[in-house]
């Protein structure tokens, strides 16, 4: 397998644990036979070891040596930063995008609103604890909170469906239609993804700050 | 299968979940001097048939590593051998013992049939 591939496969294990075995198993790699078997258990060692990535933190006796492409650490920035572009473009899109209003009051808006922001409120809140690693919990905190952002702008965009297809209502002002209505429900589909991503690296982002902390 | 240990309470591979089996292997191939990743590999091949995949080393590697049964030592960084500590050694000689008593009863108790 290549030093490259192999490199990006174990991109699936925590950052701690990497930085402790990626040169071994990389340098195993290039001898080993890889298989889909071979894949398969990458995939779920990496589970387990997210999974208890404080004991893996807690077992490094070695000092840690990185020796990854060095652009890595770009992509996974620019991911974040995409990530993070994109949930703030769905929350705005949410709070003036297509709306449904009666005379002056715009009361779905107002609904996206308190739906959306309470869950954003909670990504923010999870991802600066993230970044001053007060918590354990704040990567699945990160993550319930991605989900719960997603799973509103998905229930949002499934209510509100009819919207984009009524044509010219007496009593409403029209939204965007059907273009707007489907790159409304992409753009939570992939805020979605990309939030949770970016939840994903940011723990990788912490746990390489605590192990320069120390 | 999953083995108590006796000798030591409380330093059993039972609580290895999974990685019980590669930790003994890992542990009875190490028994013979210390060897890297795929030396390791290797040498489980043709002991005892069983062909571990990285993944699942490199986690039991961990979780030995983590309870001081084996230790890495200097060399290569790339190829990082591994070695048994004098713990790790007791901890192995304790569950071959177990295994040793159920291999001489199952052989015994098979020999009428």
């Amino acid at each position: 397998m290549p030093k490259r591939v192999a490199y990006w496969l174990l991109r699936l294990y925590p950052l701690a644990w990497r930085e402790r075995y990626a040169v071994e198993v990389v340098a195993l790699l290039e001898q080993h036979q890889v298989t889909v078997r071979t894949l398969v258990d990458l995939g779920r060692g990496a589970i387990e070891a997210r999974l208890h990535a404080q004991d893996v933190l807690e077992s490094l006796t070695l000092p840690i040596h990185a020796e990854e492409p060095s652009n890595t650490a770009t992509i996974d920035r620019l991911l974040i930063g995409a990530g993070g572009c994109l949930l703030v473009g769905t929350g705005l899109a949410l709070l003036v995008g297509p709306t449904r209003s009666v005379g002056n009051i715009a009361g779905l808006t107002l609904l996206f609103a308190i739906l959306d922001l309470g869950p954003l409120a909670a990504i923010g809140t999870v991802l600066m604890l993230l970044h001053r690693g007060r918590s354990p919990w704040a990567f699945y905190g990160a993550v319930v909170a991605a989900g719960l952002c997603g799973f509103t702008t998905f229930l949002i965009s499934a209510a509100t469906y009819n919207t984009f297809f009524e044509q010219e209502p007496p009593d409403y002002q029209a939204g965007p239609g059907w273009w707007g209505g489907l790159g409304f429900t992409v753009l939570g589909g992939v805020s979605v993804m990309l939030t949770l991503v970016a939840a994903y690296l940011l723990n990788s982002l912490r746990a390489q700050s605590r192990q320069t902390a120390n | 299968v999953e083995w108590e240990c006796a000798v030591h309470p409380g330093t059993e591979l039972t609580n290895f979940g999974r990685f019980s089996d590669p930790a003994l292997l890992i542990l009875t191939s190490l028994a013979s001097g210390a060897k890297h990743g795929y030396a390791m590999m290797q040498d489980i091949v043709q002991f005892s048939g069983t062909r571990l995949e990285p993944g699942t080393l490199y986690g039991a590697l961990n979780r030995l590593e983590h309870r001081g049964w084996i230790a890495p030592t200097a060399g290569e960084e790339r190829r990082r051998p591994y070695r048994l500590t004098e713990e790790g050694a007791n901890v192995l000689r304790a569950q071959l013992a177990t295994l040793h008593r159920v291999v001489t009863t199952g052989l015994t108790r098979l020999v009428p049939v």
